[in-house]
């Protein structure tokens, strides 16, 4: 398993920051030795659905290793505010660079 | 010069696709934009087709603006022809449903045709082309709004395309 993959964005609730069509490399090693941080932009399992990945920003750090993500694009974005908390082994990775 | 060489490994192994959406469907569709950006591509292509040059060996000052007009002019067509090819996928892909294309046998082909249009006058400088496309998103425009119980109406826009857009009928 490569620490390092890359991915294309679909979607908009990440932007202006990140735009549809936009590549991203998630670095998986990440979060080996800490947790993430308010404002980290992570790639996580989508609650509920398996095999699909979402690209959110981590908004606000619970107990427990619970997090609260949420689209940059607000008006926009399916994340915590619809599904809740995730849980940090639900969090893969996080983004090193766009391109 | 990292971002080049990152894109050219997804074109020869593309990556797998990481959301970032909305999936809500928060039920706001319109065919409006699409005939905007089809009228821009009928501008856009008469503007270039118009260009002239003032001899038959115009000086080098005059072929720099003219090479300069045609390029601002063709990154717009090609833009808004795009744009045309976006808002009718995300009709064809969010909105219509298979009952609409049961009851509109012929739109499957309309999305297609549209498809074809859009990327022939970005990749040609063809009037009819530009005109075919705005008339094959019109008739979608039509399906769409019937599709919604809402009767149509063409109306002459004020555009320097000077062409019709559809709309929905006003009622009293």
């Amino acid at each position: 398993m490569l620490p390092i993959k890359r991915f294309v964005v679909k979607g908009h609730s990440m932007e202006p920051l990140i735009k549809e069509g936009q590549g991203v490399l998630i670095n998986r090693l990440a979060y080996l030795f800490s947790q993430p941080k308010v404002s980290d932009i992570v790639a996580l399992n989508a609650p509920n659905i398996p095999n699909k990945l979402l690209l959110k920003r981590v908004e606000k750090v619970l107990k427990n290793n619970k997090y609260i993500v949420v689209g940059i694009n607000k008006v926009d974005s399916t994340d915590s505010r619809k599904f809740g908390w995730v849980s940090s082994k639900d969090i893969l990775g996080k983004i090193w660079l766009k391109y | 010069m990292i971002s080049t060489f990152l894109r050219l490994i997804d074109r020869i192994f593309p990556p797998k696709s990481i959301y970032a959406h909305c999936d809500i469907p928060c039920g706001i569709y319109d065919p409006h934009l699409a005939q905007v950006a089809a009228h821009t591509v009928i501008r856009m292509t008469n503007m270039i087709k118009s260009l002239e040059a003032s001899s038959e060996n115009p000086d080098f000052e005059e072929r720099k603006k003219t090479i300069s007009q045609i390029s601002r002019l063709t990154a717009v067509k090609e833009e808004h022809a795009e744009l045309v090819k976006h808002e009718i996928r995300i009709l064809w892909g969010d909105y219509f449903k298979p009952v609409f294309v049961k009851e509109y046998p012929n739109l499957h082909e309309l999305v297609s045709e549209t498809m074809r249009l859009a990327s022939t006058s970005k990749q040609e400088l063809d009037e009819q082309a530009a005109n075919n496309l705005l008339e094959s998103v019109q008739k979608i425009a039509e399906v769409f709004w019937k599709t919604k119980g809402v009767d149509t109406v063409k109306v002459k826009t004020t555009y320097p395309s000077e062409k019709e857009i559809v709309v929905p009928k006003q009622t009293e």
